[in-house]
């Protein structure tokens, strides 16, 4: 029996066949990828084998190509969130996909439009969707009203949380959602980076049942008399105690590694604060790793060496040094940001031998991390004929460990 | 002892540009010039630790200055909103060579001296730079080259004109639509076009044009083509002639508008940042011949102190750059602006070899009477440019507007006034062998 779902998928097949030979799958994006520059996306399913689940220059869910891939999430469940663009009418235009690793099912998001009373947005840039614990989707997007907006759909419906030009209780507006700034946590709240109008730069938290929250504000003074100049992305989880925000900022004295919680701002370290070494001289402006229980990573440099530091009472401990090798001889050249995942610290670098790979510290050992059954072979294997590179800084992992990332295909 | 020297010669080379270099960022940042203040070759080392090597090399010269107190400079909004609304996505990529997730606007505003990957933030800034980020047609425009040197009386040596001075970037683009990227990114990588020419004089050179394309993979050179009057034909040429300042005059394409080479073909180092003297808000427009240094720059002109980053960059030669004639160049950034008003190139045995220096006016039309390029609001025009080589004293000047050319409003910045289909071959030879647009 020919069904409808099977012509549906002949259909898909006949497509992607169609699409495979064309030109098109040479495209690359702004990735310094090594390969032949597309981009593809993959996920580790629950068996731990790698998964190519989206490539520009292929066709997607909707038969249209797929012009360019954004940073994936890795949903809690499994599912990977991600962006992607399409050619419409000579633009570029993105839209919101959730794949699923393990039945290899994609598919397209939708949300009400504007006739049936949702938001006419225009989707101009990669909206970095973020699986909320709710099974929500959270993302920024632009409306063609002029506005930009953070937008929350869980249950078929689209709420907007936040817009720019919106007010708040003390009379501020919201001038400008940072993009790609967008951290969401389980209880509900996400916070973001944003411009407020007067005041400048801001981390913000944001949530249906409490509004917005101004965390942390440009030139605003601080207890010990030093005044904000910048932030860097927020990172967001719940503890014990409830929601918690981390990030770096810089002040008119250096930079350093802050904390929001139960309504108290905590400057958690110093940039003139020991690690060991001597004083630290650079935090970077990424996410700092938060874990749920509320234990803090950062990237930052010390007298002079770049390292990974998990920070405690206004100390740094130097865990990853960048001239340190792991214990089967692995040297590295760049970390990157670290991230928590079960309490694992997980961090990508680029080593000495022009390789990138994943590793993760367990028990002060550093070891690359390679999900379960995947032959190591299949993950940017120096010596596999059949290579692909990760793109260390698109890595999104979950509490399980499960991942998803960019890579040549 | 000969071959003592030989040897040793470009390690000294290296060492003495090094030792001045480390000298004058760690000269204490002390005002030696205040408002008012007017710089000539009598009262030139007031300047000496404000400006770099080279253009210290045209102030000796000849080359005069009005200091005049700093000037804020705003972005123009457009490339503002996109900045604050993209640049928290942006990361360098697992390489740290290239950018990931950039949208438009800056990538990187925030720079901080003590980020390992300071110089290579910078220098992408510079790429996706505030000045033009959809499109630019500079039209008729004129440049002399002469021989400089203090009170030298004025000798052209050549004298160029030429049609269009045009680029369209595919990427970053915040005011003309497609916005902010053209979908033709996607298909051919390229990230932007750029076209010089058509040459009008001298009449031995008309037609000369020169095209490029620069693309987003790391690893794809740039492609450029010339047509030239003698062959009459189009060729493409070999990257590494991109570095090299060819025929009578003193530019090399890899140093139009300040630092331009493929960004992934040069390591980088920050130097510093520093307190320094640039021209950012001009006040001729079109610029002055300047009568005291043979004609080789615009002065007297306003030189304000500026808050710059300095960064060198050499070529990759053991990877992907070779041949680039330059053993490196530095760069001068101004951190408001974002556009390096110098640059001074050394050669193979580390000496000072070119300067390259913008003068630019910060205003809302690019000339008083302008008619069609009118904004609402200010932004930066390069009205000048010298390309200056210090070992022969040859330097060419350049007016932009020209003045000795028909059209004087000469800068149409993100008009659309160019479009994709300007920068073809097709279009440089039809151009080229007309003699005009």
């Amino acid at each position: 029996m020919f069904t409808p779902r099977m012509a549906v998928n002949v259909g898909v097949a006949l497509a992607i066949a169609f699409f495979i030979g064309s030109p098109r799958a040479y495209m690359l994006g702004l990735d310094g990828s090594i390969s032949q520059g597309s981009d593809a996306l993959y996920a580790v399913d629950r068996d731990g084998r790698e998964v190519k689940i989206a490539q520009t220059g292929i066709a997607g869910p909707d038969w249209d190509v797929l012009e360019d891939l954004g940073m994936p999430s890795m949903a809690s469940d499994g599912t990977v969130v991600f962006g992607a663009a399409r050619e419409w009418n000579h633009r570029l235009r993105w839209s919101i996909f959730v794949a699923d690793p393990d039945s290899g099912s994609i598919f397209r998001v939708a949300w009400p439009t504007p006739s049936e009373g949702g938001p006419a947005l225009d989707m101009v840039a990669d909206p970095r969707p973020q699986q909320t614990s709710d099974g929500g989707i959270v993302f920024v997007a632009h409306e063609f009203s002029g506005d930009d907006g953070l937008f929350k759909l869980a249950h078929g419906k689209l709420t907007r949380l936040v817009r720019t030009g919106e007010r708040l209780p003390d009379g501020r507006m919201v001038r400008v959602i940072s993009f790609g700034s967008v951290r969401p946590e389980s209880q509900g709240g996400v916070a973001f980076l944003g411009y407020l109008e007067p005041g400048g730069q801001a981390e913000i938290m944001v949530s249906e049942t409490a509004g917005i929250t101004v965390l942390a504000l440009q030139d605003k003074q601080l207890p010990s008399g030093e005044h904000f100049r910048s932030f860097g992305l927020p990172s967001a989880t719940v503890t014990a105690d409830g929601p918690l925000v981390a990030f770096t900022a810089r002040t008119d004295r250096g930079a350093g590694l802050f904390t929001f919680a139960q309504g108290t701002l905590r400057k958690e370290l110093s940039q003139s604060a020991s690690c060991g070494l001597g004083p630290i001289d650079y935090l970077s402006p990424a996410s700092p790793g938060l874990s749920d229980h509320g234990a803090l990573a950062v990237l930052g440099r010390c007298s002079g060496t770049m390292g990974i530091f998990l920070v405690k009472r206004g100390t740094a401990e130097l865990v990853v040094n960048a001239d340190r090798a792991t214990d089967d001889g692995t040297r590295f050249d760049r970390l990157g940001d670290p991230v928590f995942s079960e309490g694992t610290l997980f961090f990508g670098a680029l080593t000495v031998d022009g390789a990138t790979s994943f590793f993760n510290i367990f028990d002060g050992k550093i070891t690359e991390f390679v999900p379960t059954v995947m032959p190591k072979r299949y993950i940017a294997d120096r010596g596999s004929p059949n290579r692909h590179t990760i793109e260390v800084v698109s890595v999104s992992i979950n509490q399980h460990g499960q991942m998803a990332y960019l890579g040549s295909p | 002892m000969d071959r003592l020297t030989l040897v040793r010669r470009p390690q000294v080379g290296f060492l003495v540009a090094f030792a001045s270099l480390a000298l004058m960022l760690a000269t204490p940042v002390a005002a030696q010039v205040k408002a008012g203040d007017f710089i000539t070759p009598e009262n030139e080392s007031k300047v000496k630790d404000l400006v770099s090597p080279g253009v210290y090399y045209k102030v000796q010269r000849g080359m005069t200055m009005t200091i005049v107190p700093t000037e804020r400079i705003d972005w123009p909004p457009p490339y503002k909103d996109a900045t604050e609304k993209y640049s928290s996505q942006v990361r360098l990529s697992k390489d740290h060579r290239t950018v990931v997730g950039y949208v438009a606007g800056q990538p990187f505003p925030l720079i901080d001296a003590n980020d390992p990957d300071a110089a290579t933030k910078v220098v992408w800034n510079n790429v996706f730079r505030p000045i033009t980020s959809d499109d630019y047609d500079l039209r008729y425009f004129d440049c002399d080259t002469v021989y400089t040197g203090y009170k030298k009386p004025f000798f052209e040596v050549a004298y160029g004109q030429l049609g269009h001075y045009a680029g369209y970037n595919l990427v970053g683009r915040t005011e003309v639509e497609p916005i902010p990227v053209d979908p033709d990114f996607k298909n051919t990588n390229r990230l932007w076009l750029f076209l010089l020419g058509p040459e009008l004089a001298p009449e031995d050179a008309r037609g000369t044009s020169l095209l490029r394309y620069r693309y987003a993979d790391p690893n794809h050179g740039d492609d450029t083509w010339d047509w030239t009057t003698g062959s009459r034909r189009l060729r493409r040429l070999n990257e590494a002639i991109n570095s090299s300042a060819t025929g009578t005059q003193t530019f090399d394409p890899d140093h139009y508008s300040g630092f331009n080479p493929k960004t992934e073909e040069y390591n980088y180092k920050f130097l510093g940042e520093k307190e320094m003297l640039a021209t950012v808000d001009a006040e001729h427009s079109p610029e002055q011949r300047c009568p005291t240094d043979g004609g080789a720059s615009a002065c007297p002109e306003r030189w304000q102190m500026r808050h710059m980053y300095i960064v060198t960059a050499e070529p990759r030669r053991d990877f992907n750059n070779a041949e680039a004639l330059e053993s490196k160049s530095v760069i001068y950034m101004d951190s408001e602006m974002w556009f390096e008003p110098y640059v001074d190139t050394y050669d193979r045995r580390g000496e000072l070899f070119r300067n390259h220096l913008s003068w630019l006016a910060y205003r809302d039309r690019p000339v008083p009477d302008a008619k069609i390029a009118i904004y609402p609001f200010k932004r930066e025009y390069v009205v000048g440019v010298s390309s200056t080589d210090v070992q022969s004293a040859s330097v060419t000047m350049c007016y932009l507007p020209g003045l000795e050319t028909p059209e004087r409003e000469c800068w149409y910045i993100n008009m659309g006034a160019v479009d994709k289909a300007f920068f073809t071959t097709e279009a440089m030879v039809k151009m080229s062998e007309v003699g005009h647009m």
